[in-house]
């Protein structure tokens, strides 16, 4: 992958920062502009909460060659802190503690 | 809409094929069909692939089979819908005959998956499927996004592992009688319990082998269909939903909800429900992918699935056989074929020339195809003739 693929998903990857939907409210991670929920636009940011965040069952595995190497790595599907939601969205990320 | 039937049926082993190509396969299985519906030519050919770009280096493969398999000058077109991508290529024939487009449709699935350099190319254009930017990007394979799956379903319904090992069971217990299938013999529940992990708790008994092969099917209006063959049988229902391809964006991710509508749809084109069923192929590339389709399908409940297998449902004479010919465990997973192999086996099903894996009166068969981890689902409904 080439460099502006990353550059232009810096704020989510590395901030982690997701939308908004001022229609129904639903919080989407990672952005994606149009509410599933609703099909309103969603292009207001937000910040979610990285002290609330819920670790669902993580697993080691081999990654592809696309990551340049075959170490095992813990990867897991992470509920995203949301203070007031309980719905709130999961995203794959690499596990470490 | 006019009726449309599948009257000439055309596949090749699934394996290794070393001395054979992406066209070289493509050309026997459709021959094959051809010859058994009794024509030379047809109106157009849909082609169903996912990866020959990536693994062969070879895109535009519709006017190059076509052109291979003596049909130059034919309508042709690339039907992509990653592993679902044969069943989408029968969706697209499907409508060009019931819409009336086309009299006679070839449609054929093919893969090419050992002209990659390794099997971790192979693995990595699999992933292919899922979404790069936010799956593949980490370096997720197929199994590994599997095993999120099978992971939080053992923790949420309480199953072990080991209750997956029949289905694995089942599917080689059926291919052993397959001559086109990849592993044509039996496994035991030891044998799964002690595969090698692939990504925990996914091991190499849970998961589908990815092969070569290739399969086809001609289909023509039903008003038509006796003119090529006496054991014509017809689609009673084609029907196609999309879901979000990452499973993180999944309301639920352990609810196949693109399996859940297009089955939905499919019973009602085809006036029935999950109880008509007489056997169903279903895409067992995972053992979980087997058991959330069943669930999805209504054929289980909710952290069910993997019940039928363990009560014996799923057997030849069961309520619900699957796999009959093997499935994707055993009689291979070709990824762009397999949704046309599943076809081909319930066609001889369904005429009754299964041989000792006849699953008896089947008068409704059902197959469903899944795209990477249910971002397209795929669900035909054939009839006996
Ligand atoms: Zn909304």
């Amino acid at each position: 992958m080439h460099i502006p693929r990353y550059w232009r998903a810096q704020s989510q990857r590395y901030s982690l920062n997701g939308e908004i939907c001022k229609q129904c409210g639903a919080i989407l991670f990672p952005p994606r502009d149009i509410c599933p929920e609703c099909r309103e636009w969603a292009l207001e940011p937000f910040a979610f909460d990285f002290n609330d965040n819920d670790e669902i069952h993580p697993l080691f595995t081999h990654p592809l060659e696309v990551r340049g190497e075959r170490l095992p790595q813990a990867m897991g599907m992470v509920k995203l802190g949301v203070s007031h939601e309980s719905s709130s969205p999961l995203a794959v990320a690499e596990t470490t503690t | 809409m006019r009726d449309v039937s599948i009257v000439g049926i055309g596949q090749t082993k699934v394996g290794e094929h070393w001395d054979k190509s992406l066209r070289q396969l493509a050309t026997e299985a459709i021959s094959a069909a051809l010859s058994e519906a009794g024509l030379e030519r047809a109106d157009a050919l849909y082609v169903g692939n996912m990866l020959s770009g990536e693994v062969s280096a070879q895109e535009h493969i519709a006017a190059l089979i076509a052109d291979f398999a003596g049909l130059r000058g034919i309508e042709a077109l690339k039907v992509e819908a990653a592993d679902s991508s044969g069943a989408a290529a029968l969706r697209l024939g499907y409508m060009a005959v019931a819409g009336g487009l086309m009299d006679t449709v070839i449609v054929c699935g093919v893969e090419k998956m050992t002209d990659a350099v390794s099997s971790a190319t192979a693995g990595a254009a699999l992933a292919l499927a899922a979404d790069s930017d936010y799956e593949t990007l980490h370096g997720l394979s197929s199994a590994a996004l599997h095993a999120l799956l099978m992971r939080r379903y053992m923790y949420e319904h309480g199953v072990k592992r080991e209750d997956f090992a029949l289905f694995t069971v089942n599917a080689h217990r059926n291919a052993a009688s397959n001559p086109y299938a990849m592993f044509p013999r039996p496994v035991t529940t030891e044998a799964f319990l002690k595969a090698p992990m692939i990504a925990d708790p996914v091991s190499l008994m849970d998961s589908a082998p990815l092969a070569d092969g290739a399969a086809a099917v001609i289909l023509c209006p039903g008003d038509r269909a006796h003119r090529c063959t006496t054991g014509a049988v017809r689609i009673v229902a084609s029907a196609v939903a999309t879901d979000s391809l990452a499973i993180h964006d999944r309301r639920d991710p352990l609810f196949l909800e693109a399996a859940y509508l297009s089955a939905q749809r499919a019973y009602q084109q085809a006036g029935v429900g999950s109880a008509d069923i007489d056997l169903f192929e279903v895409h067992d590339a995972f053992t979980i992918t087997a058991a959330l389709s069943l669930e999805a399908c209504g054929f289980a409940q909710r952290g069910q699935g993997v019940r039928l297998a363990q009560e014996g449902e799923i057997a030849l004479d069961g309520r619900i056989p699957i796999c009959t010919m093997g499935g994707l465990k055993a009689r291979g997973h070709p990824v762009g074929a397999t949704g046309i192999y599943q076809i081909v086996e319930l066609v001889e099903q369904l005429r009754g020339q299964a041989g000792v894996n006849q699953v008896k009166n089947a008068r409704l068969g059902m197959a469903q195809s899944i795209g990477g981890t249910g971002g397209t689902v795929i669900t035909h409904i054939l009839e006996a003739p």
